[in-house]
């Protein structure tokens, strides 16, 4: 079980660093980011 | 073998892309470095130095890539240098420097590492995705002890990973309860429904398992956290009732042991462990004034010949408290500059929240510095009983709210509208 999980945490953690890469363009504030960890886009939803 | 030969092909995935942005050696290097998944896989000498290599590459980064930007100069970076400055010359100064170079080079270490934060992270996604890095990397252990603290009833005593800063059950509860809140903002900031329900199980799970280690200071860091979370929900009757079903549910299967030991913070000046640490507090304050201005040398304060000086005769113990810890070991001027440098981070959240109040397009900044104030809350509490001073966790948040900082006050600079007639000249 605890290998699954392990496993699970070093996917997630490349997938977040390649997520990173993806979106590495998107610098700004106002560009959106597309992929499993996207960010809220801001400008369409309130508080 | 089959962990080995795992680790061997993410890890060489996660360096390949290096060479697309400088900015992933500095996320890989927090990754292998908090989750430590090396400890767990054997048979590659390549994978126990692979943070080594992560650490390497973001120096070079650092130093090469334009990928960076040199931080200005202000209260914190000031702050900062002062602080490394003397932590340095409390080593060459100190009354035996083999001893304290053990700590003094963990800790100079961190502090390089984290000014390589400061220095390449410098922008909204570079935030999000170093928070995303690190709580992943925490989440491993908050996910693993969490659920060993349901499977075992609460039976066994959690702990952290062996050979780190954290491996102490009492430091692991206090890293994870300091990491719950970036879990929550990570939860409001993602659209994903995964990368939701990911940072939303990471911090349930976590909270589980700081009740896990039966660490009565982490009982007191969950305290704190859950009270700061009340008061930053926005649906607070909805968030007192998910807070009171986890812990409430944790709670009804912990054995009387817990509640034993839980109860004896009441009457802590009647337990045996929390006066020894009462008497680590005094040899390290009365070693503090022995040398006022660089302090006795890191951790010099641990070793019964030198609290034989102060006239505090017991055998080889643990300070226990960070600030005191930095107070014997370099000096009144290092303990106000890492207490200053803590408060500053804290009262600047406090500004960042005042500057984005109306701003729908900062919100994630308004958000995110909430729950940094309250992290910054719960590590400065926690590590009242905890040697935790050069924990990177701690230093990244630091970081985070440095450049949080910097990138508010370019968006929020007033603009100058021209006039009708000047915008016709």
């Amino acid at each position: 079980m605890t290998a699954i999980i392990w496993l699970f945490f070093l996917i997630v953690n490349v997938w977040a660093i390649y997520w990173y890469v993806h979106n590495k363009n998107a610098t700004g504030l106002r560009d959106r980011t597309t992929g499993l960890f996207a960010m809220r886009d801001e400008k369409q939803e309130s508080k | 073998m089959i962990k080995t030969l795992a680790l061997l092909t993410f890890t060489a995935a996660a360096f390949a892309m290096c060479f697309q942005a400088a900015y992933v050696s500095l996320l890989i290097w927090v990754w292998l470095s908090t989750m430590m998944p090396q400890a767990e896989a054997w048979g590659s000498a390549w994978l126990n130095y692979s943070n080594f290599i992560a650490g390497i590459l973001t120096l070079s980064a650092m130093f090469f890539s334009s990928d960076r930007k040199l931080p200005p100069l202000n209260l914190f970076s000031f702050l900062f240098f002062f602080f490394i400055a003397l932590i340095t010359l409390s080593q060459i100064f100190s009354l035996n420097q083999t001893l304290s170079f053990y700590k003094f080079e963990f800790g100079i270490t961190t502090l390089i590492m984290a000014f390589t934060i400061m220095v390449m992270t410098t922008s909204k996604l570079k935030i999000q995705a170093l928070l995303w890095v690190f709580m992943l990397s925490i989440g491993y252990y908050g996910v693993t002890r969490g659920l060993y603290t349901i499977a075992t009833l609460g039976g066994g005593i959690v702990t952290g990973p062996s050979g780190t800063i954290i491996d102490d059950n009492n430091h692991l509860a206090v890293a994870l309860a300091m990491s719950a809140p970036i879990g929550y903002y990570l939860y409001r900031s993602s659209t994903d429904i995964r990368a939701r329900l990911l940072a939303a199980g990471i911090s349930t799970l976590s909270i589980i398992a700081v009740i896990g280690t039966h660490s009565r200071g982490g009982l007191i860091s969950l305290g704190v956290m859950v009270l700061g979370l009340l008061l930053r929900s926005k649906r607070k009757a909805l968030s007192l009732i998910m807070i009171v079903s986890v812990i409430g549910a944790s709670l009804s299967f912990m054995p009387d042991k817990w509640f034993q030991r839980m109860g004896t913070i009441s009457s802590a000046e009647k337990d045996g462990s929390f006066m020894g640490r009462v008497e680590a507090w005094e040899a390290a304050y009365k070693l503090a004034l022995m040398d006022p201005i660089l302090g006795v040398g890191a951790r010099l304060q641990y070793y019964p010949e030198y609290t034989s000086l102060v006239g505090m005769n017991y055998g080889m113990r643990a300070t226990h408290n960070a600030y005191l810890e930095i107070l014997a070991g370099n000096g009144f001027p290092a303990f106000f500059a890492f207490i200053a440098m803590m408060a500053t981070s804290f009262f600047w959240c406090g500004k960042i929240r005042k500057l984005t109040k109306d701003r729908r397009d900062l919100f994630w900044a308004w958000d995110l510095a909430g729950m940094m104030q309250l992290s910054l809350a719960v590590f400065g509490i926690g590590v009242m009983a905890l040697s935790l001073e050069y924990w990177i966790g701690f230093w990244l948040l630091m970081m985070v709210v440095f450049n949080l900082r910097e990138i508010v006050l370019r968006e929020v600079k007033p603009v100058r509208i021209p006039k009708p007639l000047e915008a016709y000249a």
